[in-house]
């Protein structure tokens, strides 16, 4: 702490929990600052623009403040905040769905060339999943990423598990689609535009 | 294999964004501080409406308190002031009594005057001379006793009006205008005074006046300017009230208003006793009739009202309201007996038996007449004009209302109707007097809720749920029958509001 300031890092987990449980504005902007730049990638994967993710990170952390006096601490608080960034994109997403709902892919072109990460940066990656269409990019980070499987998903977005699975299916072969251009640059040119 | 190839892509991505980190502009955290403050305001003002309601409770408590105090007061005022008409030889020596003084002519404006020119000491016209000095002696030298008084005129020597706007009568005039003081005067030293005297602490400077009236020399002369300068004090401050009225805003004028309205409910007898032991009684007389009307007695039923009410503001909460209403209660019970009559043609007719014939027949004509039948339906429908007259307390006073009120009704009867379920039975009437087993006047208590909504500046509906209760039966007691329903009803008002 420094002339009234609270530095994040100079606090443990649980110190900022309960400065942030008593309302105290510079325990909520250490958390804050602690967990935002992490937290705004999250949000830029479930949508298209920054300005979107950022709404989306706003929300986020209303809710994650007002929520925090009932966190029970049975995860990690990374874990609890990224999960609820999840669901206030979700929340985001379903509107949009609603208007354009996601359908099972009849025919799936994926590519036979396994492909490589390596030497991909991740605000690459990041732009291939945004350039995503809607209902593929929520699918493919909730599996790819999130760790959910299709049975949840299907729950979570009120949709088939087929329709998860094939959504999923395009998803996957679309970024691969994308990453063996990138990587075929590569090969061509180097890492040097990384 | 294949899978497993999946599986490794998935991870080598989870793992790409693992330390992904990417900075937000710095307005997120601004907007986020923003949505908390918003968020603390509302919880706050949630808090503030519960002070706020927290501050009208006390204000009602205080109110009772008060209400009690003054009723006290008032009380014990009266009683000494009686006292003091009894030992005083009332105008013997030729002084007025406070009785007298009601029927001069000029006596109400005299204390009107006094009391304008207590408030307004010192601001006096200069036309008045002041001679407050020999005022504040005498009164020393009337009540014999060295009190405050002396010392509180003399204060403002020269410019004293209150000893001097009656010159003429110094003595009574100086414990007068001192006696007129309200509390928050200069005079507050009142209190002690009294208690210099040893009198009751409740004694109020009425009482003073009282007994220091006898020894008025003379008529109190009323002087044109002072009451004057009172009118004027008087059109000022109405002038200032209509301001304030107007400041208050247009939702807040809400003095005058009325109100038409319907309401229907249920009716439960929750005292229905039937003195059958007591030989005196007419019911008691009639033993063939005496199962109906116990079942008549002890009927619940259907009430429906309809009527106008008239209601105004008394204070910023506090809400008085009246009107008229024709008030049904309409029961149904099954009986199983007729009685037999002839018509002016000599047919024989007959009717259901009801409470009104134990007052029309003796006992051996009516067992005569009573015969025996299949059970069927009678209901029996009593018609009143109420009027209600009930206080109310504002909760709530915005667009949408809530008002808490409570008061008593004057109800009349007017007739009731025995109707039997049956086409070969007569219809019989019957209305209030003395031929009728209904008391012609019941009073009722009335308690309930109004919650209402305000729409444009002169509309206001509302829905009223309350209860009514009946102080004493509404049969006669020569009946000995008694019935008291407890009436439960919902109404809904349509109010204009008078601007």
């Amino acid at each position: 702490m420094q002339n009234g300031r609270i530095y994040g890092y100079m606090l443990s987990e649980q110190e900022l929990i309960d400065g942030c449980r008593k309302g105290e504005r510079g325990f909520q902007q250490a958390l804050y600052e602690r967990y935002c730049r992490k937290m705004m990638v999250v949000c830029l994967r479930y949508s298209k623009a920054v300005a979107e993710a950022e709404d989306i990170l706003q929300e986020g952390f209303v809710k994650v403040f007002n929520a925090l006096k009932d966190f029970r601490q049975e995860s990690k608080l990374e874990t609890w905040i990224t999960r609820i960034m999840v669901n206030t994109a979700l929340n985001s997403q379903r509107k949009k769905m609603y208007l354009y709902p996601m359908v099972d892919v009849e025919k799936i072109d994926v590519p036979e060339d396994e492909v490589s990460l390596s030497g991909i940066h991740f605000s690459q990656l990041l732009e291939m999943i945004q350039s995503l269409p809607q209902g593929c990019q929520v699918v493919f980070n909730l599996f790819a990423i999130e760790g959910y499987n299709h049975k949840e998903i299907a729950g979570l977005l009120g949709i088939s598990e087929g329709t998860s699975k094939s959504q999923y299916a395009r998803a996957r072969s679309l970024m691969q689609a994308k990453l063996l251009k990138e990587s075929s640059y590569y090969e061509k040119y180097g890492e040097g535009k990384v | 294999m294949k899978n497993m190839e999946r599986e490794k892509f998935e991870e080598s991505l989870k793992n790409a964004f693992d330390k992904a980190e990417i900075s937000p502009s710095d307005k997120v955290w601004m907007n986020i501080e923003l949505d908390l403050e918003k968020a603390k305001g509302g919880h706050l003002k949630r808090r503030l409406m519960f002070y706020q309601m927290l501050a009208a409770a006390s204000v009602v408590f205080a109110m009772a308190i008060g209400g009690v105090g003054f009723y006290n007061i008032f009380n014990q005022d009266q009683r000494s002031a009686d006292n003091a008409a009894v030992n005083t030889p009332a105008t013997s020596d030729g002084l007025t009594s406070a009785s007298d003084k009601t029927t001069q002519g000029n006596d109400l404006a005299i204390q009107e005057e006094r009391n304008s020119t207590s408030r307004t000491e010192g601001t006096a016209s200069p036309a008045i001379t002041p001679d407050n000095t020999a005022s504040g002696n005498e009164v020393q030298g009337i009540s014999g006793q060295g009190n405050s008084l002396p010392r509180d005129h003399s204060q403002t020597p020269g410019k004293n009006s209150d000893a001097s706007n009656f010159s003429d009568n110094p003595q009574k005039d100086g414990l007068e205008s001192f006696a007129d003081t309200k509390p928050g005067d200069r005079f507050t030293e009142l209190p002690r005074a009294i208690d210099d005297r040893a009198l009751s602490p409740l004694y109020s400077p009425k009482e003073i006046k009282v007994i220091i009236q006898p020894q008025k020399q003379e008529e109190p002369v009323v002087d044109p300017v002072l009451q004057m300068l009172a009118r004027l004090e008087q059109r000022e401050r109405e002038v200032q009230d209509e301001k304030e009225n107007k400041k208050k805003g247009k939702n807040q004028n809400e003095n005058l208003w009325t109100s038409v309205g319907f309401a229907a409910g249920s009716f439960n007898t929750v005292q229905s006793v039937a003195s059958s032991p007591a030989p005196a009684t007419l019911y008691s007389n009639m033993s063939l009739a005496a199962p109906i009307v116990d079942q008549e007695t002890k009927a619940s039923g259907y009430t429906y009202s309809m009527g106008v009410n008239v209601g105004t503001k008394i204070s910023e909460r506090w809400v008085f309201q009246g009107g008229v209403n024709y008030l049904t209660h309409a029961s149904e019970y099954t009986a199983n007996n007729v009685v037999a009559a002839t018509n002016n043609f000599q047919q024989q007719r007959f009717r259901a038996v009801s409470t009104n014939d134990l007052m029309h027949s003796d006992e051996a004509d009516l067992n005569n007449k009573i015969v025996y039948s299949a059970p069927y339906n009678v209901n029996n429908s009593m018609r009143y004009l109420s009027i209600p007259m009930q206080a109310g307390y504002l909760l709530v006073n915005k667009t949408f209302g809530l008002q808490l009120n409570a008061g008593v009704a004057t109800d009349l009867f007017l007739q009731n109707t025995i109707k039997a379920d049956s086409d070969q039975l007569d219809k019989t009437s019957q209305p209030g007097g003395a031929d009728s087993p209904y008391r012609s006047v019941n009073l009722s208590g009335l308690l309930g809720t109004e919650v209402s909504y305000r729409f444009g500046h002169h509309y206001r509906v509302s829905l009223n749920p309350g209860i009514r209760y009946p102080f004493n039966t509404i049969y006669k007691s020569e009946l000995g029958v008694q019935s008291t329903p407890l009436t439960f009803d919902v109404g809904l008002r349509f109010r204009y509001i008078f601007h």
